[in-house]
């Protein structure tokens, strides 16, 4: 009798005590409590600040079908769901022409860097025009002429390791604004956008976009939506394109409506996840005069 | 027997005590944002805050003592966020109808903790999250609403915020404006003719002579073309009358202008074929003086394209001058100068 009344009492004082994640009293809360041998929560430095804990017993992670344990006084941070998302368009101020592509090596060589900066997006954009070929990153390092990315994405793989040059040029991508420009007939006119999108959704993640109507006057004289496939000089078209491996929609031009379409989808976590995007545009000599806009929506949905 | 059931009891104590540790259920949820819509932060109230819920189902009832920690990261601002008014439909916080309370808010976030049993999965977080700076909004940027509960249940998830634009592109395009204007022969609108000659009159017929006006334009809202003679058709001392009737006669004495207007080329606002007909003066089928003050002559409301192929003589508008002679009709070369001015409406 004494030694299950013993067994009753240690079970209650330690399953009751591990089932709050508080405890509180009537002046104080501890939030979150742990025997160890050290650490702390203020180690900083210039660029960096550490909370440790050193010392636990029993921590890490255990799993089964339904459900997961994360042992030890710090795991509760690793609970904190994380998503975000960057977008950015092509700077037409910025460009530059570039001599030399490398795909594997992460590099490219630009006439001038002057202007660019560690941290920036870029395009890469080989034979400007309807057609052009695209790879998109994020500049890890400057040397000299050549700016180094953390990876491609878009289609590094398709761009040539020399261009022909006189329409190859690099864009800063962190703009906000997708200017074609004045559009003439018979000529093609672009612009290229990235996205970027990091989660530990287990199951990752949906983008998709959408548009407040079509690309219009403020009269309400509306553009004319890609509808075949491809955006071709001299029809009035517009669209876009994706490219990346986790594009949607990618392998021809694509109307942009106020249904959402998804553009960018993975199934399980994300960590800079990116697409290039080339918005094409085209006019015919029968297109309406006038200044089109319209804007489209990013929006990002994780599947946790 | 006593010692049986005491060992029954403990059993059953420890068995329970022990469930009731282990977390009920746990797991990602699907954590949407609801206000603003899409996530979307384009205003702030004068305060300087914006109202943003996140809303999810949970994966159980949660039950006294849980807590839901919400995380914005990255931080929009320095501020810390506040708590939503209560009591205000679709604008407040609302777990599960289980009491509450709010604290810990920071810039970059705030807990949750139940003082009473959910009764139903539905739940919505409210926060007033600052985004605004000097009174303006702050610039572009993007911020996730991360929630994760402790308890019985562990939820967990995120939603994004898209503060001032942060998830939109703004599209433009500029397209010129442009307008052409040709008098070309009737049976070819390649050939640009500027002469209409009715030869030699006779009072036994009516004689005439055509052209085309090729009007051409990417204006929004069209164009319009006005018709003005230097003179009535004359020799200087004596003039053919002008029609009157609306048909020039053979035999008569009567000179005047007759048009037909295209059939095509206005474009469709809806279709954006250009299967508009252009709009005559009067109708096509009479014969009108030619005025000396400039008068609308043919117009059209939408922007209006004619082809170089031969369908694009259906785009044309057909003109047709016509006389015709009594016998008293003074001899002489009767003579007019005609002037078209096209005008677009951009």
């Amino acid at each position: 009798m004494r030694s299950f009344i013993s067994v009753f009492t240690i079970c209650f004082l330690l399953f009751s005590s591990a089932a709050q994640a508080s405890m509180t009293s009537t002046n104080f809360e501890i939030r979150s409590d742990s025997i160890n041998s050290g650490g702390n929560d203020t180690g900083t430095s210039t660029n960096f600040s550490l909370v440790d804990t050193i010392g636990e017993q029993a921590t890490g992670y255990s799993t089964s079908t339904n459900y997961t344990l994360s042992a030890g006084y710090r795991q509760s941070n690793d609970f904190i769901s994380t998503l975000s998302f960057s977008l950015g368009i092509q700077e037409n101020s910025t460009q530059v022409a570039y001599s030399a592509f490398d795909s594997s090596g992460l590099n490219v060589t630009v006439v001038s860097s002057v202007g660019y900066a560690t941290g920036s997006y870029i395009g890469v954009v080989e034979n400007l025009g309807l057609n052009q070929l695209i790879a998109v990153g994020k500049i890890a390092a400057i040397n000299g002429t050549v700016l180094s990315v953390d990876k491609w994405d878009g289609s590094p793989g398709s761009l040539s390791a020399i261009p022909a040059g006189g329409d190859d040029f690099v864009y800063q991508t962190d703009g906000r604004s997708g200017a074609f420009g004045q559009l003439i007939t018979g000529i093609g006119k672009t612009f290229i956008a990235q996205t970027d999108v990091s989660t530990n959704a287990a199951n990752g993640y949906t983008l998709k976009i959408q548009s407040d109507g079509r690309l219009r006057t403020n009269n309400d004289t509306y553009f004319t939506d890609v509808a075949d496939g491809e955006v071709t000089t001299g029809s009035e078209e517009y669209g876009f394109r994706s490219f990346g491996t986790t594009a949607s929609s990618t392998g021809s031009d694509l109307a942009v409506s106020s249904t959402q379409r998804t553009i960018q989808a993975s199934t399980t976590t994300a960590d800079n996840d990116r697409i290039g995007m080339i918005y094409k545009i085209s006019i015919a000599p029968y297109t309406p005069a006038g200044n089109y806009s319209q804007v489209i929506r990013y929006l990002l949905t994780a599947n946790f | 027997m006593k010692t049986t059931y005491l060992r029954l009891i403990s059993l059953i104590a420890i068995l329970g005590l022990t469930l009731s540790t282990i977390p009920a259920s746990a797991g990602g949820v699907g954590v949407t944002a609801g206000l603003p819509s899409n996530g979307e932060i384009d205003s702030a109230a004068s305060t300087g805050f914006a109202t943003t819920t996140v809303a999810w189902t949970s994966s159980a009832t949660y039950l006294t003592g849980a807590t839901i920690q919400l995380v914005l990261s990255p931080v929009p601002s320095s501020t810390a966020i506040t708590e939503c008014p209560t009591g205000i439909a679709g604008q407040s916080t609302s777990i599960g109808g289980a009491t509450y309370t709010f604290g810990s808010a920071s810039s970059s976030g705030a807990t949750f903790t139940l003082t009473g049993d959910a009764s139903t999965q539905v739940i919505r977080l409210c926060v007033r999250v600052p985004v605004t700076n000097g009174g303006s909004l702050i610039s572009s940027r993007n911020f996730s609403e991360a929630v994760v509960t402790t308890g019985a249940t562990v939820d967990f998830g995120a939603a994004m915020f898209y503060v001032n634009g942060g998830n939109d592109v703004t599209i433009t395009a500029t397209v010129p404006a442009t307008i052409s204007f040709k008098i070309t022969s009737p049976s070819d609108i390649t050939i640009e003719q500027h002469t209409c000659s009715l030869g030699v009159l006779t009072t036994a017929a009516i004689n005439s002579c055509q052209y085309r006006l090729k009007i051409a334009t990417n204006a929004q809202s069209g164009f319009s073309a006005s018709i003005l003679a230097n003179q009535n058709m004359g020799t200087g001392s004596a003039t053919l009358t002008n029609v009157g009737d609306l048909a020039v006669t053979a035999g008569s004495e009567e000179y005047g202008i007759n048009l037909a207007t295209s059939t095509y080329g206005g474009r469709d606002p809806s279709t954006g074929v250009f299967s508009r007909p252009a709009t005559a003066w009067h109708p096509i089928a009479q014969d009108w003086p030619i005025p000396t003050t400039a008068t609308v002559f043919v117009s059209s409301t939408y922007p209006f394209y004619v082809s170089s192929t031969a369908a694009g003589t259906l785009a044309t508008q057909l003109v047709t001058h016509k006389a015709s002679i009594d016998g008293a009709t003074n001899a002489g070369v009767y003579t007019q100068r005609v002037t078209y001015y096209v005008t677009g409406h951009f």
